[in-house]
């Protein structure tokens, strides 16, 4: 298996908020994003304290729950997630106790050889897109996301709410592209946008470089397109 | 030459001899290839030695920028000749030293495999000076250099970034419109700004009174009323003339705060208003719009008449819906709040 991965993160003009944070734990395949809620008075440095804790996975055993305790299918609801979605609920109010009222998003991508797991709590993006030879690139998923009506997130890890964290399992083999993305770079981006700024890739082996160019490449097209929040974007790439 | 045009360009008006100006040009030519020389070469040396890293494709669809030009002088004479001829050129003209090292730039690289350079139209390298620049070479050192044939006078190393995707490159928009599935996660209902929405925060005013229905994008703060005042009486507020039977001549004033909308009857107004809620607002009481949505107010309401509001004749009673317009914010406040206690 190849795995690469590149990321851009809080991205934007005018001094951007850098209220993002990310968390690579290459060798355990796991990716963590994540937006600190910006109305909150440490949103940043929970986000920060957040992915840090969640890559941390010689520390925490909860990625053993992620892997054994994954449904398959998002409507297939189980038992599995309310005990993950306990998990991360705790966890928040731990890091919580330090950073007080603060709360923040996640988009989780853990990558195996043969199949991909998304985890999502907030209004941040995780997705998948798939390489076919004929085709090109295309979207196999896009993770659920918490909203409520007036179009702010839900969930938050760290608020005092029920975590229900949005799940989902996939088998896939080949070229695959998981996208994590902050709502600043996710709003204002569309489908199109990930499966022509794929297609440069086409069936090669991307280089890191090349990676950091597209992602770097998608979160100037957020700004273009209006983004006035941090913009943060994470490609990771699989070939098994 | 271009040097020798760029020289006689930024010359005195009182031209010298004809040999004097001849050897002028020579050097000025000799020097501009030199430079000229050195630095493509760097720039295609660094282009080269990044450009493996990325993908053909990327390439087609990018290129790199000039982060930083070093031109360095490889011995004492090559600098005291570019010291020289600078100092004398610039006391003429204080802009040759820009219009002589932009003159030794392309105003694009490209390399055998495609990948291109470009270079910012104000770019400018800068002379760096080192212990090399100020050794005088040895009769010895001269001689071989001499034999081996052209002497090389100056090294240049160059810094790129990038690459950047190409402003021709961008996916049209038309191309990744929603496609509007009602509950589908993810991306397919992106929001598009147009470029006045995103230049600035300010209000949005949708209008429909005697005149029928327009729509304004302004900057707070706003003075809506009758009769425009006269230019010190407004004290920077923008007006907005409402034309119907019950408007004030200053009737009411709404402007932003950060991330808050506020607007309050002026004190000159002598009618009210209906706001969403029917609620009759009051003088001297400050309102504010709640975030995330719009205000519609109609204008000469009164307590008798509220009750008609939904039939009201905008000639009479004109509306206005106060709305956010999408903007660069400057603070975080507008921002992302945590989901409230269980």
């Amino acid at each position: 298996m190849q795995l690469r991965y590149a990321t851009s993160l809080n991205q934007g003009a005018e001094g951007h908020l850098g209220f993002d944070a990310f968390h690579a734990a290459p060798h355990d395949k796991l990716f963590v994003l994540s937006d600190g809620a910006n109305g909150t008075p440490l949103g940043g440095d929970f986000a920060q304290e957040l992915v840090r804790q969640l890559a941390l996975v010689q520390e925490h055993p909860w990625p053993e729950v992620f892997r054994e305790g994954f449904f398959v299918d998002e409507d297939a609801r189980s038992p599995i997630p309310k005990g993950l979605g306990a998990y991360l609920y705790h966890l928040g109010l731990k890091i919580e106790a330090h950073l007080k009222e603060s709360a923040a998003t996640v988009s989780l991508a853990m990558l195996e050889n043969e199949s991909v797991r998304l985890l999502g709590v907030g209004d941040s993006y995780a997705g998948i897109f798939l390489r076919q030879p004929q085709t090109g690139w295309r979207r196999v998923h896009w993770l659920a996301r918490h909203k409520d009506s007036q179009g702010n997130p839900s969930q938050l890890i760290g608020a005092p709410v029920p975590i229900e964290p949005h799940c989902f399992q996939t088998n896939l083999t080949g070229d695959v592209c998981v996208v994590l993305a902050t709502d600043g770079a996710g709003d204002f981006l569309s489908e199109a946008d990930f499966t022509q700024t794929l297609g440069l890739i086409g069936g090669e082996a991307p280089s890191p470089e090349d990676l950091n160019f597209l992602t770097q490449s998608l979160c100037e097209r957020a700004l273009r397109n209006g983004s006035d929040d941090d913009i943060s974007l994470c490609l990771i790439w699989r070939r098994s | 030459m271009v040097f020798s045009r760029l020289f006689r360009n930024h010359n005195s008006p009182d031209p010298p001899s004809t040999g004097k100006r001849l050897r002028a040009d020579s050097f000025a030519d000799a020097l501009g290839l030199e430079l000229k020389g050195v630095v493509s070469q760097a720039v295609l040396r660094e282009l080269e030695s990044r450009e493996q890293h990325y993908l053909s494709s990327i390439l087609d669809k990018s290129h790199f920028l000039i982060d930083g030009i070093v031109i360095t002088p490889l011995d004492k004479q090559a600098s005291e000749s570019l010291e020289g001829f600078l100092q004398v050129h610039s006391e003429i003209d204080p802009e040759f030293r820009n219009h002589f090292f932009r003159s030794i730039l392309e105003s694009e690289y490209r390399s055998a495999r495609g990948s291109t350079v470009v270079v910012a139209e104000d770019f400018l390298p800068s002379i760096q000076l080192t212990d090399q620049s100020f050794e005088q070479p040895t009769q010895d050192e001269t001689f071989q250099i001499s034999l081996r044939g052209r002497r090389l006078q100056f090294h240049a190393q160059v810094a790129l970034k990038g690459p950047v995707a190409k402003e021709h490159s961008r996916i049209s928009s038309s191309e990744t419109t929603s496609d509007g599935v009602n509950g589908t996660p993810g991306l397919t209902g992106a929001r598009r700004t147009s470029p006045s929405e995103t230049r600035g925060a300010g209000l949005i005013l949708s209008i429909h009174d005697a005149q029928g229905q327009r729509t304004l994008e302004l900057r707070s703060p706003i003075l809506i009323g009758r009769e425009p005042p006269s230019e010190a009486e407004l004290e920077g507020l923008q007006f907005v003339s409402l034309h119907g039977r019950y408007v004030s001549r200053r009737h009411l004033v709404v402007m932003n705060i950060l991330e808050d909308t506020y607007f309050f009857l002026h004190d000159a107004a002598t009618l009210s208003c209906l706001s969403s809620g029917s609620q009759l607002l009051r003088p001297s009481t400050i309102y504010s719009m709640p975030r995330h949505s719009e205000a519609e107010l109609i204008f000469g309401m009164t307590a008798e008449t509220r009750n008609q509001a939904a039939d009201a004749d905008p000639a009479d009673f004109p509306r206005v819906t106060l709305g956010r317009a999408l903007g660069r914010r400057t603070t975080p406040s507008s921002a992302t709040p945590r989901p409230g206690t269980v």
